[in-house]
């Protein structure tokens, strides 16, 4: 594109946070109708200098110019007017308005005359013009809600086009997107292209970058390392470009012995997120986990913990009980259940009614003489009650009662309820709660209590029943088990994932795992504090005292005092989530000094990191993922920069 | 791509594709419809017009009220004050009818009404009060103004001393009692509030952005919709018709100034009416038609009741149930998709 214009260069920005440099005078510029591919790894600073273009930050220096004039970008709603438009990862939709509500939000045309009337005839027909000219077919009545990922997206770039942008920012786009859709987006892509609209376009796909981009802009660790035309670029001479951090970071890593299998994952499978996940875990071993951001590491490990749900795989800890744990995806209350639980409770229902009609009136307190086991015809007695025993009139507490219990039942199919010990609890907790009110309910408007009688029998039949399914079933595993079994997952939001803020380090150390204090039923408080005392030295805790509060502390202490967490709850298998993220440089140290000091002492560590250089001088063996898959399993000495930025960003 | 597909290729039932039949809305309807049939039989009274028309006439506050909690949740917010809004409105515009004659009053009823919506709108949308917090200290605030303008007593009826002038207090009752020809003055008034608001909802920016603010606020803040301003409206519209819900209840009970007009369940109802009616709670979707079904499901519900001779304490409890089940019926269609 020789003769086109230029829409905006951006010279020598630069930015700093406290404690980052994030951008050094980075340039660049876009051309009408050119999809210009911004690449770097995490934290290369690209979502900053995003932020700076669409006015959320402000440059520290260096100058922006649009359509070849200098601007400046106060805020947000300056640089829409200018013609940008931002499309983030998380779609910025109102879920239940229809999609051209969406795309003229905030701009509606308004008809002429005292009722303001708008006219939702020409936004529908505008809406439907825009989204022929993106050529997509997306009914443009249909609330935002019932689209798919990708087609609301395509409801973000009609929207941008509506405020009339010039420039687009797309962030990610295709990170949540299938191979159909992907290309579907192209195309639009590519029709915005030819309408003049000048693309950023961020990606992590590298293969993204021949198949739709013009030129390519790569940032490395906040440096701008050069704009090229994407024909006359090789994806490994982008790779070489991308790394190449300096490793002058020291980090305190020895050889060590390894034990045996800690944990072993074998084909956890979470559909979406992550595919066909198997590694093993070694006892005195530290392996890292890389791979970009949002190729679902953290998911992973949730779901390795327990804490989130998966579709398959197993999860299985070779502890000192040596005992095999399985995740499976539980079987739904079945409609048979309900059906076969219903039949029992109507049958239960006259007989139960018969047999202990008389014996106890709960509201009267009135002990009745028990019924004659036999005085003449059994049948008669027994089973149909007989004239001596309080039949109730009518058939109306009958019919409330199984109304009721159908209720129930079709309740507890349509909410999927799993079977759980605890699910047991809360049955018999929830049927009697059901009965009282049914009984009170119904001793309203009849006059007698054989309802409590029924309801009562029936849950008694009906959770036996549960008890003995359960006890065909195999557990789910849960965080509770997974914590008892000696896991411990030190979260990447430590802030709210890991610790409460607002309450003390010796509270936050000991909350885990509470029965460890409990002397003679009650908690014994020398315990926690010698406990912490003894931490807060072992693992240099810089805390005034332990009954300081964690929003006080640095971020580096914050996240010893979650490690101190685990170790009070005896975890030996533990996994890092970006334990340095957001800590200066000597607290990094102490942390990495106190996981080897752990895989030193026999436990099993892994590390989920963003850092390369962290993965590469700390890790005995890196794991890489790549969108939901992992794709390399690589030793420590072949491990390079170059290779592991290879698996995590491009299909092999 | 897909949505468009797969509405071509779908059945259609009563022009609606199968996946996007209303069913809280059938469901509604459908019991609003077998209760009347089961009212119909189980009573002699039920269904003559008499007792519709008595019905609606005396209940015909609740209307009101229901429209602007309607208003107001719709938003993502929630008003606590309408019982105490209208306690102030009637002793006030008692007042000033007593002063001032009919139309002053009227217009300060519904001024105070308006006032009183207005700052819960300033402290939602200004000081960024959660709504909850914002219209409860209103609630203290009123009934407590209402009570100390009046010393806690009934203004006009019983009170020695002090009652409207003959022609002035006509006019009050005929405002909620009146027929205009064959009809009653409050289904007009019904009609007005509910086209209005029906239009208003549907036909303009104003409505829209209603919706937006309570599908997605942050979206709706960053497409350039005044969350300031839209808050005061929204809480103004809302204490404007619960001003005149306060005429029209205390013209119907007595033409007095009541203290304690709004301290009962009347904003429970309009909760209840609300929910029933489809609106969601956390806001985004619902609307007036829906609202006016679920207030005729509530008056005519206790309507039949009373007329079976069953108490008020019963009543409520089976008001409870119609709530918690229709509630647990859009749960369980939520959950599936």
């Amino acid at each position: 594109m020789p003769e086109s214009k230029n829409l905006l260069k951006m010279l020598k920005i630069d930015k700093s946070f406290p404690g980052v440099h994030a951008l050094k005078e980075v340039d660049f510029d876009l051309a009408e109708g050119e999809v210009h591919i911004l690449l770097g790894e995490n934290g290369a600073g690209k979502s900053t200098l995003i932020k700076i273009l669409a006015g959320m930050y402000h440059a520290d220096s260096g100058q922006i110019e649009i359509s070849e004039t200098p601007t400046v970008i106060p805020d947000a709603r300056t640089g829409r007017d200018l013609g940008i438009s931002v499309i983030y990862q998380e779609l910025n939709l109102v879920p239940d308005l229809s999609v051209a509500k969406n795309i003229f939000l905030g701009r509606e045309p308004v008809l002429p005359g005292v009722m303001k009337r708008v006219d939702w005839a020409k936004v529908e027909q505008e809406s439907r013009a825009i989204m022929e000219r993106l050529d997509v077919k997306i009914d443009v009545n249909a609330p935002v809600r019932s689209l798919s990922v990708a087609d609301q997206q395509m409801v973000e770039i009609a929207r941008a086009l509506v405020f009339d942008c010039k420039i687009l920012v797309m962030d990610e786009p295709t990170s949540s997107l299938s191979g159909h859709e992907i290309e579907e987006l192209f195309k639009a892509v590519n029709r915005l292209r030819e309408h003049g609209v000048g693309i950023i376009y961020i990606s992590h796909r590298l293969e993204e970058v021949h198949e739709i981009g013009d030129r390519v802009t790569v940032l490395r660790d906040g440096e701008y390392m050069g704009t090229w035309e994407v024909k006359e670029v090789e994806l490994d001479f982008l790779i070489t470009q991308m790394v190449g951090r300096t490793l002058d970071e020291k980090f305190p890593w020895t050889p060590r012995e390894h034990g045996e299998v800690a944990l072993r994952v074998r084909g956890l499978t979470r559909s979406g997120v992550f595919e066909d996940i198997n590694f093993d875990l070694h006892y005195g071993e530290i392996v890292g986990l890389s791979g970009l951001v949002g190729a679902g590491r953290t998911e992973v490990a949730r779901a390795v913990m327990g804490a989130d749900p998966v579709d398959g795989g197993t999860v299985e800890m070779t502890n000192a009980t040596k005992e095999k744990e399985e995740i499976q995806k539980l079987p739904h209350y079945p409609l048979w259940m309900a059906l076969v639980d219903v039949v029992v409770f109507m049958l239960a229902l006259p007989l139960f009614t018969v047999i202990f009609q008389g014996i106890y009136d709960p509201f009267t307190l009135n002990m009745n003489s028990p019924p004659p086991l036999f005085s003449g015809n059994w049948f008669y007695e027994w089973i149909l009650g007989g004239p001596l025993y309080n039949i109730p009139n009518g058939p109306t507490p009958y019919l409330v009662a199984a109304g009721l219990a159908l209720i129930r039942q079709l309740g507890l199919w349509f909410l999927e309820r799993q079977y759980r010990w605890r699910t047991l609890v809360v049955d018999f907790v929830s049927w009697y709660a059901l009965a009282i009110c049914a009984m009170v309910f119904t001793s309203l408007f009849t006059q007698n209590f054989v309802l409590e009688w029924v309801m009562i029998w029936g849950g008694v039949a009906m959770i036996v029943i549960r008890f003995l399914t359960i006890l065909t079933h195999e557990r789910k595993w849960t965080p509770t088990l997974a914590i008892r079994r000696g896991l411990g997952l030190l979260p990447e939001d430590r802030k709210t994932q890991g610790l409460t803020q607002v309450l003390s380090v010796a509270f936050n150390t000991t909350s885990a795992n509470l029965r460890r204090l409990i002397k003679r039923w009650l908690l014994n408080l020398s315990i926690e504090k010698d406990f912490v005392d003894e931490h807060i030295d072992q693992l240099k805790i810089m805390t005034p005292n332990q009954e300081t509060q964690i929003r006080f502390l640095s971020g580096g202490n914050q996240q010893k005092v979650v490690l101190a967490k685990w170790l009070f709850r005896r975890a030996n298998v533990l996994i890092f989530d970006e334990p340095t993220r957001g800590i200066d440089v000597g607290a990094k140290f102490e942390v990495h000094s106190q996981m080897l000091q752990l895989a030193k002492d026999g436990a099993a560590v892994m590390m989920i990191s963003s850092e390369l250089p962290e993965i590469l001088g700390m890790s005995d063996r890196i794991l890489v993922m790549r969108e939901g898959r992992l794709t390399a399993d690589i030793d420590r000495n072949e491990a390079t920069q170059e290779g592991i930025l290879r698996y995590a960003m491009t299909a092999d | 791509m897909s949505a468009a597909v797969s509405a071509e290729n779908e059945k259609l039932i009563l022009g609606y594709p199968v996946k996007d039949i209303p069913w809280e809305r059938v469901l509604l309807i459908s019991a609003f419809v077998v209760l009347m049939i089961f009212y119909t039989f189980a009573t002699e009274n039920f269904l003559t017009l008499e007792n519709f028309v008595n019905v609606v006439r005396r209940d015909a506050w609740l209307f009101f009220l229901a429209y602007a909690q309607t208003l107001v949740i719709v938003s993502a917010g929630f008003d606590l004050s309408q019982g105490s809004i209208m306690s102030v409105v009637s002793v006030m515009a008692w007042s000033a009818m007593l002063h001032f004659g009919f139309f002053i009053g009227l217009i300060a009823g519904l001024g105070i009404g308006l006032l009183c919506g207005v700052v819960n709108g300033f402290f939602v949308g200004v000081v960024r009060v959660q709504p909850f917090i914002a219209t409860l200290g209103m609630l203290f605030i009123g009934s407590g103004t209402a009570q100390l303008w009046t010393g806690g007593l009934q203004m006009g009826g019983a009170r020695e001393g002090a009652t409207l002038p003959k022609h002035v207090e006509e006019a009050y009752v005929f405002l909620a009692k009146g027929n205009l020809g064959p009809i009653p003055f409050t289904f007009i008034w019904i009609l007005i509030a509910l086209g209005a608001m029906w239009y208003l909802l549907k036909y303009t920016r104003f409505g829209t952005y209603v919706y937006a603010l309570g599908g997605n606020e942050q979206t709706a803040i960053s497409a350039g919709i005044n969350f300031p301003g839209m808050k005061i409206a929204i809480f103004g519209i809302g204490g404007l018709l619960c001003g005149f819900a306060g005429l029209l209840l205390s013209a119907n009970v007595s033409a007095a100034g009541e203290p304690r007009l709004g301290g009962g369940d009347q904003l429970l109802q309009s909760i209840g009416a609300t929910i029933i009616g489809g609106t969601h709670i956390f806001g985004g979707r619902g609307g007036v038609l829906g609202t006016t079904l679920g207030v005729f499901l509530i008056i005519f519900l206790v309507n039949g009741l009373n007329i079976m001779g069953i108490d008020t304490y019963r009543q409520q409890i089976i008001v409870g149930l119609v709530i918690l089940a229709s509630i647990w019926v859009s749960t369980l269609r939520e959950q599936k998709n």
